[in-house]
């Protein structure tokens, strides 16, 4: 599926990989790293645009 | 999320400060990450480069504040952090707004209304409008949520109708940049009245009614009003009120600059 020239499926971790191990903050600055946090559990990773918009 | 077993975290550019706002507002309780300057939406190949090409297509001017957005995408993760599913969305025209997105993982549970709600108490009937967010994105759907509580021992015709009744009726006024989709209406309820031979449809308690839109302009146009036109007629055992009209406004800004 092709999007403006843009291969949809290609964009971001691909089914089957490994999601890679990121750490940003949370809203209260403590630092959060994605597996550990997630301690064996399955997740939802969501990225959304904003918060504000 | 209170599902068991299952860990959700959202993430976006926004700065801790914004994302301390929203939770509070939105009574969010799983983690909002902060990427601010995007680091990581970069490195993961999830920067929205498409938003700014889009705008360019139309003419149209991308805000700083829309640059280093991500694309809405969910990753499922299995118990081994392996990506089992993947969902971004396809087409830009019909990209889902934040809100939209966390309501498909979250069910709806975490969402609180945005603040240009509008409520009107009518004859054993009342209604709260408002929309998924307080401000609009150009070319972007969102909707327009109308509840309706009717009031127990009481309901309101929905369709079909027979002629000389007026069914429950839900519209966003057409303007000018305005487009508007069909409204959902749930389910109706068959409904027999004594001695008549024509068959109604009724609505009781409480519904939800969505109502797609988008605000189509090529330039910024700040603020925009949605006048929303709202009909019914509500009848009890024994008796029918008049048909009722109501016009709702409710106000959208405009994405802020970040």
């Amino acid at each position: 599926m092709k999007v403006n020239g843009t291969d949809m499926t290609q964009i971001g971790p691909a089914v089957g990989a490994a999601f890679p191990d990121i750490e940003l903050p949370d809203a209260g600055g403590q630092p959060i790293s994605l597996h550990a946090w997630r301690a064996g559990r399955r997740a939802l990773v969501v990225f959304y645009r904003s918060a504000k918009w | 999320m209170v599902r068991a077993g299952v860990a959700l975290i959202g993430i976006s550019y926004d700065s801790q400060e914004v994302l301390r706002d929203f939770a509070a507002a939105k009574a969010i309780d799983f983690p909002l990450l902060s990427d601010v300057g995007s680091r990581v939406i970069t490195e993961l190949g999830l920067l929205d480069r498409e938003l700014e090409a889009h705008h360019a297509a139309f003419g149209i001017k991308t805000s700083a504040h829309q640059q280093g957005v991500a694309y809405p995408a969910v990753f499922v993760l299995d118990e081994s952090g392996t990506v089992s599913q993947k969902r971004i969305q396809e087409n830009y025209r019909a990209r889902e707004g934040a809100r939209q997105l966390l309501e498909a993982v979250t069910h709806g549970a975490t969402l609180a209304r945005s603040g240009n709600q509008q409520e009107l108490g009518a004859a054993h009937v009342k209604v709260r409008a408002y929309t998924d967010s307080d401000y609009y994105v150009r070319w972007e759907k969102t909707r327009l949520h109308v509840e309706v509580e009717i009031e127990p021992g009481w309901h309101v015709y929905g369709r079909p109708i027979p002629n000389g009744y007026t069914s429950l009726a839900v519209e966003i006024n057409a303007e000018e940049g305005l487009v508007a989709g069909e409204p959902e209406y749930p389910p109706v309820r068959p409904f027999r009245v004594e001695g008549l031979d024509e068959e109604f449809n009724v609505y009781e308690g409480r519904l939800h009614l969505l109502i797609p839109f988008a605000v189509n302009v090529a330039a910024e146009t700040g603020a925009r009003t949605l006048r929303v036109s709202i009909s019914w007629q509500a009848c009890s055992d024994s008796e029918c009120l008049m048909p009722a009209m109501h016009l709702i406004e409710i106000v959208l800004e405009e994405a802020a600059p970040g």
